[in-house]
């Protein structure tokens, strides 16, 4: 059995694994892709699919175990050595340079084949990339700027680059990485994408990482699940449905007692901050909450199903295009960051380094910007009464800071999302809004945390929880509003005796 | 005091590591701190031994009375950089404030100085409109306003000088209020203390420090960022116009040539030397005063020990550019652009 398959081996991946600081990224993974198969990796966020890719263009290096490619041990220098050996890669964030023309973003990296004498034949590039944006039927001039491209567009680009780079390398079996390729991508140009997958199939192989289960059963050959940095099973797409890979994806047991379910305690009556048929155009619709004095409201969805927006926009930094939205039962008019914050309302934003923390200003400075106009009692800024303060949300939070002169960048990230929280406790806000708040943290911290924003419920805060990780969506939450598609699909009870499973979460998700 | 960790372990845990960088960069910080000082302390040493006159009492005024110009110009433009924006403007508001102080000193007398600065700080005003609500760089705002100022007072003067004979005006740079101190670096220095507090214990300067390093952050802890904007291109206005209306009272008047010249890259070389980095959120008009001292310690240095003109000019230049390789933490910089 094993004999004759090695004939048509293009990739074998023996006992790989990856691990950061604080997290196992992949534990002994092996696997193997065949010439012209198509390949799928599912599994939820953080199940180590990106990170073995990553791998596999030569991004990182594994910790232990090897890869054979076409026969030979496969340790590529960076991505340009990945690509010249026939492995290309779609990434998720877009790797195109927006303000060069397509054809010099389609050959990137490859000006070498096009230089004769140390001059650089333009006019060759550019028929080239005609040719193959014409094969893949993509109506878009080889001159145009790539950046002045709608979205779309821009991502079918780069799936043909991944596509026609190792043809044009004259790379024979070459493996092509889509990562999550048609999110954002319309129905015309999703069309389009499976065709050329389809049709690149005859001459190559490729793997498809995609939140959107049915195109791993309708394209591929073979899947492969990835759960917690582990694959936990192959199967074929004619032996299962989605709903059996949605079990096969989650299946994990929920600690109680990390997420402190035993503090969590029914909400009260009142409503402090509540949303009727909120709209921002192009991210989500029709969208209606309730948020009661001392709950967690858990929002949970896919990238892309408008949940990091809908934080946004009751934070006040993105602009509601419609609908109502009241604090306290105080009507708010246009929401601005300053209007929300006034009423009581801060908020937390998924990229801590760039949106939540100076990192060259010190620890103490963070803490306290929310509260400046606080300090300052008659023009003059009260640094003792500043002192106080930080000394004081230092001790409670547990953050482990030399001094409060230290630079926030000279923290731990566990410690610098602390810095965060605290800089909200100083300002008394009796609303928060949190996105992703423990991603990238270690056990520990996230336990700190989860303790933490218990006692805040505690004491009458209410926090929207907004997140890609289920069991803290789970565990955290006192019900949970599932988004799809710029829609809340569903909202789920999630008292302390009755906590929905991930499964059940999922089914609305996709 | 090295780490003794440091030679035997080949890769030690993360907590060590993290500790090590962040006494490394404590390192850094103090040589960014002392490098001001050590440049302005070697210069003085050199001059001293190239020149024995160079180290009395009427020469230190000099230097003093050289430099307090330089000062104003750069406290006020230090805000603005401290944001990483820019206010290449200074200059030509010197000018036209100069010759608009000099034609109203016949009618006001010594009270025209409160009509440059609030000229000065209406310049500024337009800048920060301009680069906030209509949204131009400031790089391309006060590009345009250096010409439009400039253009303005050669407009109104048809490019004469401006003569002004008002004793009590001509007191506020020549008179001595105390001792035999000069009123301009008095003010000067009255000026560099309002800044210091400005940026260290108001809103406005904590906010200045924010905005600079992190201007999305500020703006998510609920700054009005705008507004904060606004006021630094007015204080960069309001401190031209003071400085300004003192060269209108020690050249007793004023000409179309005034701000033109070196005076605005002297300003921003002051500034950037002292510690203030282009690319925001660290330094602090504090420090800007070394900047300007070691500007004019080197300018009255060249000329006591006899340097060529032209020689001068290629010695300010590679000084510059040592001191701010000493001054800037470069590690904060990733890109340097």
């Amino acid at each position: 059995m094993r004999g004759n398959m090695s004939d048509d081996m293009l990739l074998e991946v023996r006992d790989v694994s990856k691990s950061f600081p604080g997290v196992q990224a992949l534990r002994n993974v092996n696997l193997e892709i065949r010439q012209n198969e198509v390949v799928a990796f599912v599994g939820e966020n953080g199940a180590g699919k990106s990170t073995l890719l990553n791998i596999l263009s030569g991004l990182f290096r594994p910790d232990s175990g090897e890869i054979i490619y076409k026969g030979a041990l496969y340790e590529p220098a960076n991505y340009h050595d990945a690509t010249l050996t026939g492995v290309s890669r779609v990434f998720q964030e877009q790797g195109l340079v927006p303000n060069i023309p397509v054809y010099e973003n389609l050959f990137i990296s490859h000006e070498k084949r096009f230089t004769r004498l140390g001059v650089l034949n333009r006019g060759r590039m550019s028929h080239l990339a005609g040719e193959v944006l014409a094969d893949a039927g993509l109506e878009v001039k080889p001159s145009d700027i790539t950046g002045t491209l709608p979205f779309p567009v821009r991502q079918m680009l780069e799936v043909i680059r991944a596509f026609a780079v190792p043809t044009f390398l004259g790379v024979e079996h070459p493996l092509v990485l889509l990562d999550e390729p048609t999110a954002g991508l319309d129905a015309n140009e999703t069309e389009l994408l499976y065709a050329r997958l389809r049709r690149f199939r005859e001459h190559g192989s490729a793997v498809l990482v995609s939140h959107a289960l049915f195109e791993a059963l309708e394209l591929c050959d073979r899947i492969y699940v990835f759960k917690d940095g582990e694959i936990v099973d192959m199967v074929f797409p004619k032996d299962v449905n989605e709903s059996r890979l949605h079990e096969l994806m989650v299946g994990r047991q929920r600690d109680s007692e990390y997420y402190k379910e035993d503090c969590q305690r029914a909400p009260g009556d009142r409503v402090v901050l509540e949303v009727s048929s909120g709209c921002a155009r192009g991210c989500f619709h029709d969208v209606s909450l309730r948020l009661r004095e001392g709950e967690i409201l858990g929002i949970g969805g896919m990238l892309g199903s408008g949940k990091s927006e809908l934080g946004r926009v009751l934070a006040g930094d993105l602009r509601m295009d419609g609908g109502e939205m009241s604090v306290f039962g105080a009507t708010i008019g246009h929401p601005t960051v300053r209007k929300m914050l006034r009423a009581g309302v801060g908020y937390i934003p998924g990229e801590r380094a760039i949106e939540g923390l100076i990192l060259y200003l010190p620890v103490q400075w963070n803490m306290t910007l929310p509260i400046v106009p606080e300090l300052t009692k008659a023009g003059y800024y009260d640094m003792g009464e500043e002192k106080r303060i930080v000394q004081k949300h230092c001790e409670m939070l547990n953050i482990k800071t030399p001094s409060q002169e230290t630079l926030v960048v000279n923290l731990s990230g566990g410690n610098q999302q602390k810095v965060v929280l605290a800089k909200w406790l100083a300002k008394e806000v009796k609303i928060l809004i949190l996105e992703n708040p423990t991603r990238g943290m270690d056990a520990g911290v996230k336990a700190d945390i989860y303790a933490f924003l218990r006692e805040l419920a505690a004491n009458n805060v209410s926090i929207v929880l907004i997140t890609d990780e289920l069991l803290e969506l789970i565990g955290m939450s006192n019900s949970i509003a599932i988004m799809k598609e710029g829609m809340i699909t569903s909202m789920i009870e999630a008292t302390a005796e009755a906590k929905p499973t991930e499964k059940e979460l999922v089914q609305f998700m996709v | 005091m090295e780490d003794a960790s440091l030679e035997h372990s080949a890769k030690p845990p993360i907590a060590v590591r993290r500790a090590r960088k962040a006494d490394l960069s404590r390192r850094r910080h103090i040589v960014s701190t002392v490098g001001p000082f050590a440049t302005l302390a070697f210069l003085v040493a050199l001059f001293s031994i190239l020149n024995p006159e160079f180290l009395t009492r009427g020469n230190a005024y000099s230097v003093l009375r050289a430099s307090s110009a330089l000062l104003m110009l750069s406290l006020g433009l230090t805000f603005v950089i401290m944001l990483a924006s820019i206010d290449l403007s200074i200059g030509s508001i010197v000018t036209l404030v100069g010759i608009l102080t000099a034609m109203l000193v016949p009618h006001l007398g010594v009270w025209a100085v409160f009509a440059s600065l609030a000229l000065g700080t209406a310049c500024g005003l337009l800048n920060g409109v301009l680069f906030t609500y209509v949204r131009i760089p400031s790089f391309v705002v006060t590009l345009g306003t250096l010409s439009l100022f400039y253009g303005v007072s050669l407009v109104i003067d048809q490019n004469t000088a401006v003569a002004v004979t008002n004793e009590h005006f001509i007191w506020l740079a020549d008179g001595t209020l105390l001792g035999d101190f000069p009123n301009m670096v008095l003010v000067a220095l009255v000026a560099w203390g309002v800044c210091i507090f400005i940026s260290q214990r108001t809103r406005f300067g904590r906010a200045v420090y924010a905005i600079g390093g992190g201007e999305r952050m500020a703006m998510l802890s609920g700054l009005p960022v705008r507004r904060y904007k606004i006021v630094a291109f007015m204080l960069s206005g309001l401190f031209a116009g003071l400085a300004s209306a003192l060269l209108v009272a020690k050249f007793q008047g004023g000409n179309p040539e005034m701000g033109q010249g070196p005076m605005l890259l002297d300003a921003i070389a002051a500034v950037v030397m002292g510690g203030t980095g282009l690319t925001g959120g660290v330094g602090g008009p504090h420090r800007t005063i070394l900047g300007a001292l070691v500007l004019a310690v080197l300018g009255n240095g060249m000329v006591m020990s006899e340097v060529g003109p032209y020689e001068q000019v290629v010695i300010k230049g590679l000084v510059t550019v040592i001191a701010v390789s000493l001054t800037l933490d470069r590690r904060q910089v990733r890109i340097a652009k």
